[in-house]
């Protein structure tokens, strides 16, 4: 039995009371605790909690989520030719409807128990099978921190582009240490 | 000030090719049932109690 089965879930709202989470990161922290309302009041992004059953002020673990897309171009003559070549009854489909979890956080308190895993899994059922809006791909940009990148890749996430695509130089022509790792997960993967 | 979350970017040419490669590859991948029939079953028991 998972933790998250006895906890409640739910949408941020002006009653959410932030300030004892803690996730050991100060950026998802100040995250939630500053900008995720914001985000929800602005339509930039939709934040879910996971709170104690008994203890509603208690955030167990929370993401962050918003639509996105991932696309192809359609300049590149080889790519698109390799598209229309693979995709059956898609000859124009080069832009799959994508959600992007922008923010993930778990408690430091309640760490350690595979709870990482079992919220992707839920986001992953979620998304599969409330198909209101299509949506093949979850995206993120995970931190590029050796514990968040095996997370991701553990949980059947893949890197968008290699490293060396990803980097970027400065003016001197010196690579500049990535921030985040652009990543997807396909949600085929959960076919019957 | 959070950190700003990265643009998606459109894919070109070789980070095309490469992407469209891992799909074909996703193509074979599948959930074992097992795992995929309790994933859905959790889902549904903790959007049964949501407040949404």
């Amino acid at each position: 039995m998972g933790l998250l089965l006895d906890c409640n879930f739910s949408q941020i709202s002006a009653q959410t009371i932030f300030t004892k989470f803690n996730c050991g990161n100060h950026d998802l922290n100040e995250f939630l605790q500053n900008d995720a309302l914001p985000f929800l009041e602005a339509r930039l992004g939709n934040t879910y909690i996971f709170t104690l059953n008994e203890r509603p002020d208690s955030i167990v673990c929370f993401f962050t989520i918003s639509n996105d897309a991932m696309k192809l171009s359609r300049d590149d003559n080889k790519a698109k030719r390799k598209v229309n070549k693979k995709i059956p009854h898609t000859k124009q489909m080069l832009s799959y409807p994508s959600v992007k979890i922008g923010r993930l956080g778990v408690n430091q308190l309640f760490r350690g128990a595979g709870l990482g895993t079992e919220l992707m899994d839920f986001i992953k059922a979620w998304f599969y099978k409330d198909n209101k809006a299509a949506c093949r791909f979850l995206l993120v940009d995970a931190y590029n921190e050796e514990e968040v990148l095996k997370y991701y890749l553990k949980n059947d996430f893949d890197y968008l582009l290699t490293e060396e695509t990803e980097s970027k130089k400065d003016k001197d022509g010196n690579p500049i240490p990535l921030k985040t790792r652009l990543m997807f997960y396909d949600l085929m993967q959960l076919r019957e | 000030m959070a950190l700003e979350i990265k643009p998606t970017p459109t894919l070109h040419g070789e980070s095309a090719e490469r992407f469209l490669k891992l799909m074909a590859k996703n193509k074979k991948k599948k959930v074992p049932a097992e795992k995929r029939k309790q994933m859905m079953k959790n889902c549904d028991a903790i959007l049964k109690k949501a407040k949404l």
